[in-house]
């Protein structure tokens, strides 16, 4: 059982319980929908005649059969008034399984369905678009999980007994399902893109290219993101700033996407399909004449695309307004991240003029030329600041993998637990420049642990080695101590190590001091302290999410501890927040590298263009519906509502009382695309007038009936 | 005994001009933290070696070699490594333990010759020595 269990585990990943079958399609389609959904009431037919429920019980190939007596349940469900068939297969999801519903239903022997098998988040769409394909509505049915709630967790008499009764409880409501239609929202063909990245790029051109219009929103005056701040990328050596280049120049020549560049968002309302997004420029010093120039010297924003756009997307362009408004379908945040800021001292930072962060190292290497091979009596220094280096530092894991109790917070207050990923490569490729373009320079690695992970970027690790990097070893707690001459002289004045600035021997005679010392205590060397003598410490700074709050609070999406973006789940819905309609791509949501920020664009550009795609949305129908006739206009349903926008009151014109065509009365409304169909306003209801569509209060009734049947369990 | 040769020979090394390096004199001895020279591992390659910063410190040529405990030849190609000039001194008298049988040179997986390392080492030392 036990070993079973474990085999089985990974299966269940989105398990589900019961009661909450639908309950998946009603978040995904929660928060916040409005529209035209069409709703067809079936209920008269239902209660006209009676309805004849197939039961198909599945094996599970024996992760059922071996604790359910698959048979027995079968020939109980028979024993059942509304139960018209009962059947049962080993794989029930196989063809042949699927084929028996389909046989069935086309031969009009059943016409609602009954599948009691695995948990329905792995199942109940294959069988309701069985039923589809049979030419039936999907909605006549209803799913019993007996694996996961059964025979995994029950076994002998007890789990036979169990399965009868959710079976029985699922024929039970299935006798009173109506076929119900999706709710269908009209969607703009249109997608705001948020941060002008590369992730942001990508996406945008991925969605355009898919003959949807795409607003790209940047906050900066031109696109590039973190790509401007980077030289030679890992591990082809390729320029980030060429990589721009054809990107920035790709989307200027796309009459689908507007570009808008110094551009905050001011706020975020609406849903799928029909967002409504407020942007505003935030160039507040330069307005008019000049600031239109420096649009046109970027080529960032064209003109003329907006009024050009196929879709209804209406663009009061900012120009001199400053703000501006887009109605837009779809949202991809692509915000992504900025590199951690050094406490003030951390390693000397902010101290000393000779201790900089990787990001700063980078900016300098830009200028330098790497040849193609160095004489290898070159003895050329690299320069920072106009001081010949000779011997480098370079620091890795400065603000990432801080462990609670041994680190302290950066400046943004928080302690970043995770790792970067990408400063691994980044350092590495950085030494491998210095060392190539100026051999005279000594470069020390001294990391904690050291990956470059990713596809060809070990080649970088070898790269460093045969350039004669020296790498060393610390552990966390104990990391480098970066000193100035001066503060280790006062430091060793009372000590036995005098001269103090014997540690910054290795230099020839006659050449300047060290300015600075790093002491270490490198596990490479068996734990042994070593002071080395430096001109330069580089900090490997991590990756820290930009602060998005705003847009956090405004579209309502989830954020992690470690305050990256959260996506649903990372294998089963990747780049898809939970609010339906809005995806994000890059390192706003985890540090990654320019190639795997390229390809969850490319996840969220796919992903965008199929919502968009067929100009309209179907969401699900589980949502609440009025009875018009019944509501006395009490408002108690609306007072319950927790979904803004879900239900409101209206007049209307009724017939109710005399036929008088004019006279008003108030009911309330559903919005089906706002409704997360949670029930709070059936259960306030003192009229029996709003009732939930699949989850009715009858059908829960007539479920909890047969649960509570006696005789049913042998 | 031993310890007489040793720090002659350490006197020896550090007070030699070939090396063009500064006179440390015998205070490394006392200092709790090692000193390190940039410029050591060039220095060496006079010496005859040259791939010593190859070495990734998989510890395989100690796994291998039959003779001497305490992690040699790695420990020694790390101090050249890193420049540990003194921490070489200190433990002068272990090169002369290895019998160059050539095991951790054909087993080292990064191809940084352990054994040249070590007969560079024992050069480097003798150079100095005759020079005083």
């Amino acid at each position: 059982m036990n070993d079973q269990t474990e085999i089985r585990q990974p299966e269940t990943e989105q398990n589900e319980t019961v009661p909450a079958t639908g309950q998946a399609e009603k978040e995904k389609s929660a928060t916040s929908q409005t529209g035209n959904g069409k709703n067809e009431s079936g209920e008269s037919e239902a209660k006209d005649k009676k309805q004849k429920v197939g039961v198909y019980i599945c094996y599970c190939g024996g992760n059922i059969s071996d604790h359910v007596d698959v048979e027995a349940v079968r020939e109980r469900m028979e024993k059942l008034p509304d139960v018209a068939i009962s059947r049962t297969n080993m794989f029930m999801c196989s063809d042949p399984g699927q084929e028996l519903i389909i046989e069935d239903l086309k031969n009009g022997l059943v016409d609602r369905v009954v599948v009691a098998s695995c948990a329905p988040s792995l199942h109940e769409t294959t069988f309701r678009s069985a039923i589809e394909r049979a030419g039936a509505n999907p909605f006549i049915y209803e799913h019993a999980n007996i694996r996961e709630q059964v025979s995994w967790v029950h076994h002998g008499d007890p789990a036979t007994d169990k399965a009868t009764t959710l079976v029985a409880a699922a024929a039970a409501k299935a006798g009173l399902l109506k076929p119900l239609e999706p709710v269908r929202v009209d969607a703009k063909k249109h997608t705001t893109v948020i941060g002008g990245g590369i992730s942001g790029m990508t996406t945008a051109l991925g969605i355009a290219d898919k003959g949807i219009d795409v607003a790209l929103i940047e906050k900066t005056s031109a696109p590039g993101g973190m790509l401007n701040r980077l030289d030679r990328l890992a591990p082809t050596g390729e320029y980030a700033a060429d990589i721009i280049e054809k990107l920035t120049r790709k989307i200027n020549a796309h009459k689908r996407i507007t570009l808008h560049t110094d551009c905050d968002i001011v706020d975020v309302t609406g849903y799928v399909g029909n967002f409504v997004i407020t942007i505003k420029n935030n160039r507040n010093t330069q307005k008019g004449a000049g600031s239109k120039t420096s649009e046109l010297k970027n080529g960032a924003i064209k003109t003329g695309s907006i009024a050009k756009g196929t879709s209804e997307t209406e663009l009061h362009e900012a120009g001199t307004t400053g703000a501006g408004v887009i109605e837009t379908g779809a949202i991809v945040m692509a915000t992504g991240s900025h590199t951690y800021i050094p406490v003030p001292g951390e390693f000397g930072y902010g101290r000393n003029k000779q201790v900089i962060t990787l990001e700063e190292l980078i900016s300098q290497l830009k200028k330098v030329n790497i040849p193609e091979s160095s004489s290898k009596f070159s003895r050329e220094l690299f320069t920072w600041n106009g001081r010949k280096i000779r011997s480098i530092a370079m620091i890795h894991c400065v603000g990432s993998r801080q462990i609670p109790g041994i680190h302290e917070p950066g400046s943004s207050g928080y302690l970043n637990e995770y790792c970067s990923r990408t400063c691994c490569s980044a350092m590495l490729n950085a030494s491998v420049t210095i060392r190539k373009a100026f051999p005279g320079t000594t470069v020390y690695e001294m990391y904690r642990d050291i990956r470059t992970y990713g596809r060809g970027q070990e080649e970088l690790y070898n790269r460093a080695a045969e350039n004669k990097v020296i790498f060393m070893r610390f552990e966390a707690g104990a990391e480098p101590e970066v000193k100035t001459r001066e503060e280790l002289e006062s430091d060793t004045s009372d000590n036995l190590r005098s001269p103090a600035s014997q540690a910054f021997n290795g230099r020839r005679s006659g050449e300047p001091q060290f300015p600075l010392n790093v002491t270490v205590q490198d596990t490479l060397t068996f734990g042994e302290t070593f002071d080395i003598p430096v001109d330069l410490v580089v900090l490997a700074t991590g990756v820290e999410p930009n602060d998005v709050s705003s847009l956090v609070k405004a579209m309502k999406i989830p954020v992690g501890t470690d305050r990256f973006l959260l996506e649903v789940h990372p294998k089963l819905r990747p780049v898809e927040f939970p609010v339906a309609g809005i995806f994000l791509a890059g390192t706003c949501q985890a540090p990654m590298d320019a190639g795997e920020a390229s390809n969850a664009a490319g996840a969220a550009a796919a992903k965008a263009a199929a919502l968009l795609n067929k100009g309209y949305i179907e969401l699900p129908p589980f949502v609440a519906e009025v009875n018009e006739e019944r509501c006395t206009g009490c408002g108690s349903c609306v007072e319950a509502c927790i979904k803004e926008g879900a239900l409101n009151m209206v007049e209307i014109e009724t017939s109710r009382n005399s036929g008088a065509s004019d006279e008003k009365v108030k009911v309330a409304r559903v919005t089906p695309a706002i409704c997360l169909g949670c029930g709070a306003c059936v259960a306030v209801c003192q009229d029996s007038a709003i009732d939930l569509n699949g989850w009715a209060l009858k059908q829960y009734e007539k479920m909890v009936d047969a649960i509570v049947a006696d005789g049913m369990a042998a | 005994m031993t310890t007489t040769i040793q720090s002659k020979i350490k006197s020896w090394i550090t007070s030699g001009v070939k090396t063009g390096m500064e006179s440390n004199g015998d205070t490394l001895k006392d200092t709790p933290s090692g000193s390190i020279s940039i410029a050591f591992a060039e220095e060496l390659s006079k010496c005859g070696d040259d791939t010593v910063l190859e070495c990734f410190n998989c510890g395989t040529c100690s796994a291998i070699c039959p003779l001497v405990g305490e992690s040699f030849p790695r420990k020694m190609i790390r101090y050249v490594q890193i420049g540990a000039k003194d921490r070489i001194l200190d433990n002068a008298e272990e090169l002369w333990r290895c019998l160059h049988c050539g095991l951790c040179t054909r087993t080292c997986p990064r191809e940084a010759d352990p054994g040249e390392v070590i007969l560079a080492l024992k050069r480097f030392v003798l150079s100095g020595w005759r020079r005083s």
